[in-house]
């Protein structure tokens, strides 16, 4: 028996080795010919061919530095950098994931400031305010994609407006002219065509539907803070978000959305819709790249989301540019991943080609103004610019309450959920649902303050209430400086 | 004569002592890696799922709070119940279309048996997230199923299969049941291997027909294999997540939220805080405990009934 125990012994030693052998890699990336891998990871699909044709022209000015880029959706992109980093091998270049601050994340250990690769001149390419939030204690840990821009705009098919009789260069203005043409569009697409479409698989489409037209019917809700920052009030319940609801719900009752609204996402929804057989679709300005590239045919315009039969009583939400890619702090390359960024934006021509793909608005200074060429990329900055206004920001006004973000416990089912079973017709009615939505999300703001508070960060509700807040305009670092 | 007891005893032992040593011997790998990859995990799980941990930096300890507030959560409630629902929908039908299937296939006068098999094995080595991707394209509004549906003189209108929270469990089950269909009739083949040719033969001559040879002598002898099978599909169907996730994601409206997915959710995606991995583990947990639970149950039940049938004869 004494040589069974041998044996086992034995055994789990070679299995132990195994798996040392196995988890011990050689973690330098560079070549015996002194090339460096640079390894970078997002999920910035719409510019994927203008990202690698940089990636070339890169690769031929930087001929010692090798870019292996990989390219996920954003979920995927969540999921497996989580894994990454606990594993200590996240790309040397990568995203703040959606949903995480920076300063979360930086606390964490995840990136190293971008400081001592970059001089002061990389800095002065952005616009003003463009790195507000991706400076921590006066260093540059991220640098972000591009301007925030709302994402609710309505795209309409103008080819859809003529054939039903509705005029393509007078879109609808209010809530119940909305209905009335989405309306009219279903009765006369009689199957081939529909009112409205949505990527209603993707609880976020219902979210920025929401966040944005009922900002502009005077929510104060945006996706800086969990509640209404003008009142200090969830908010979910109030006339602006139950109005939009109600809108919804109408469409729902006229048969305006079509039947695949709910098991599709949003790029197919905008497939769909650029197949002609929808009216309108909400998502941001990088679907008008997409369509110039891949339907080039396609007649479209852009308009603001429709406003209550009241009038407008607040703003499309602006946000100061958010985080974007990062160094990671394992990184054994940061100047070759510094030296990518200083040619990501300052160099001759990525941000000029994704001006003129029309995929969004760029960080860097005159880009826009000179470079930008599609009318209804134009024609969306025009509408942001009447009825957009930047909101205030609880982490700009006390960067401690990114911590209450860190303790912050989603509230399921959220209001994008409410709306989608709205739309697939699990619920009747959407105003008990958001005030008990409303109850939650105050609790678990409350909670995550007390968390926040008790691991020793100076915070309180009150940093979430911007009492000088004034729906209809711009929230400056001036009205910060008033409120404190 | 003693001697010679003596040594057939000690001849015996020895050979004992090493069966037992080659026991350990081949149990020893998959002990160890069942003790890296089941039970480490295992325990790993129940360590996370008492403490508030979003899986990146320190975790704090708080004791039963997340289980507190899941069985207050009405949508875990609703995630849990979709689970047997699921399973339920799921498992019948697999387990009688499968053996049909098998019936068929393991006919010797049926030409091409092997080709109906490997047509019917197929969506086993395809991948559940690639099916799923292809079927919301055939469950869609407009897809082929609806297409189909529309020729037939008695459908008025089609289904929103996906789309419709009534509806979207049933499209999913019926995939699934499809999907794994292969895997079933090749359990049940096996099992129809081992039915003795003798006793068919002898209760044909007997003069029973086709369903009274399947129903007397084919039924009792693959019954114990099919209890096997049963518990594989029960397990397999209560961890369904590939195939949900991909065709709809849990929803519309949480109707096809299993509780694979409830712990996806909050293992892995937020919209304004940082994900919950122990939310994420207690959930596990909770539900693994309750399965654990049935089994025991079950397996008390049907003890306690042999013993009593043991004791009545």
């Amino acid at each position: 028996m004494r040589s069974g125990v041998k044996f086992i012994t034995f055994f789990v030693l070679i299995f132990v080795l195994l798996v040392i052998t196995a988890c011990g890699g050689d973690k330098d990336e560079t070549d015996s010919d002194g090339k460096v891998t640079l390894k970078i990871s997002d999920w910035s699909d719409s510019v994927k061919d203008i990202r690698e044709e940089f990636h070339k022209k890169f690769m031929e000015k930087h001929p010692n530095i090798e870019i292996e880029y990989t390219q996920l959706t954003a979920d995927q992109f969540k999921n497996t950098i989580l894994t990454s980093i606990q594993s200590g091998e996240a790309p040397d270049l990568f995203p703040v994931p959606n949903g995480m601050e920076l300063s979360t994340v930086v606390e964490d250990g995840w990136y190293q400031s971008i400081d001592p690769y970059i001089g002061d001149d990389f800095k002065d390419l952005f616009v003003d305010g463009a790195l507000r939030k991706t400076t921590i204690d006066g260093k540059l840990y991220a640098v972000p994609e591009a301007k925030e821009m709302p994402d609710g705009l309505v795209f309409y098919n103008k080819e859809l407006f003529e054939k039903v009789g509705l005029d393509p260069e007078n879109p609808p203005k209010t809530y119940a002219e909305f209905r009335e043409a989405a309306k009219k569009i279903t009765e006369e697409g009689n199957g081939d065509f529909y009112g409205m479409i949505e990527g209603g698989k993707q609880t976020i489409r219902w979210q920025q539907i929401v966040r944005n037209w009922a900002s502009l019917a005077g929510s104060g809700i945006n996706k800086t803070s969990p509640i209404n920052m003008a009142t200090g009030e969830p908010g979910y319940d109030a006339e602006p978000v139950t109005g939009v609801y109600n809108l919804i719900d109408s469409l729902v009752d006229d048969g305006s959305f079509h039947p695949k609204t709910m098991s599709i996402s949003a790029p197919e929804a905008r497939d769909l819709f650029a197949q002609g057989q929808a009216g309108f679709l909400v998502q941001g300005a990088w679907s008008i790249g997409v369509w110039k590239n891949e339907n080039p045919d396609l007649d479209f315009g852009v308009m603001s989301p429709p406003l209550p039969e009241s009038g407008r009583k607040g703003s499309l939400p602006i946000k100061n540019p958010k985080p974007w890619l990062g160094i990671y702090s394992n990184s054994e390359h940061p100047e070759e991943a510094a030296l990518y960024l200083e040619e990501l934006y300052g160099g001759d021509y990525f941000q000029k080609a994704r001006a003129k793909k029309g995929d969004s608005f760029s960080v860097v200074k005159g880009i826009d103004e000179e470079y930008i060429e599609i009318q209804e990329l134009l024609d969306f900055k025009a509408i942001v610019d009447e009825y957009g206004a930047l909101v205030p920001d609880p982490i700009v006004r006390n960067p401690d309450t990114s911590a209450v973000f860190a303790e912050y416990n989603d509230v399921f089912p959220n209001f994008g959920d409410i709306m989608g079973s709205l739309v697939s017709g699990s619920i009747e009615d959407a105003e008990k649902s958001l005030e008990d939505y409303s109850n939650k999300i105050d609790d678990a703001l409350s909670e995550a303050i007390k968390k926040a508070q008790d691991k020793g960060n100076d915070v309180s509700k009150s940093d979430f209430e911007f009492t000088n807040w004034n729906l209809m305009e711009d929230y400056t670092i001036e009205e910060y400086d008033k409120l404190n | 004569m003693s001697d010679t007891y003596v040594a057939v005893n000690k001849s015996k032992l020895k050979n004992k002592k090493n069966l037992v040593f080659w026991c350990w011997l081949f149990i020893t790998p998959n002990l160890i890696f069942y003790a890296a990859f089941q039970g480490w995990p295992i325990v790993m799980n129940i360590y996370n799922s008492m403490m508030d941990w979003s899986g990146l930096g320190n975790a704090t300890f708080i004791g039963l709070d997340n289980f507190k507030e899941l069985v207050t959560d009405s949508y875990f409630w609703k995630s849990y119940g979709n689970s047997f629902v699921f399973m339920a929908g799921s498992v019948p039908p697999l387990m009688i279309f499968s053996l049909i299937a098998a019936l068929i296939v393991n006919n010797p006068k049926l030409k091409f048996a092997t080709a109906y098999r490997t047509i019917i094995f197929i969506p086993v080595i395809t991948t559940a997230s690639i099916v799923g991707i292809i079927m919301v394209y055939i469950w869609g509004s407009d897809g082929a199923v609806n297409a189909a549906l529309s020729n037939l003189p008695f459908v008025e209108s089609t289904i929103n299969w996906l789309g419709s929270s009534k509806w979207a469990m049933f499209a999913v089950i019926a995939v699934f049941v499809w999907k794994n269909l292969g895997m079933n009739m090749i359990y049940w083949l096996a099992a129809l291997q081992g039915v003795p040719r003798q006793l068919l033969e002898a209760a044909e001559i007997d003069g029973a027909g086709v369903l009274q040879k399947f129903f007397y002598v084919t039924l009792p002898q693959i019954i114990p294999i099919g209890a096997v099978i049963l518990l594989v599909n029960i397990s397999s169907t209560l961890r369904a997540f590939d195939l949900i996730k991909t065709m709809t994601n849990g929803g519309p409206s949480y109707s096809t939220d299993v509780i694979s997915t409830y712990i996806y959710r909050f293992a892995f995606s937020s919209e304004m805080g940082l994900p919950r991995l122990g939310y994420a583990s207690a959930a596990a947990t909770l539900f693994a405990l309750t399965i654990a639970i049935i089994a025991i149950t079950t397996t008390l039940i049907r003890r306690s009934n042999n013993t009593q049938r043991r004791v009545s004869k």
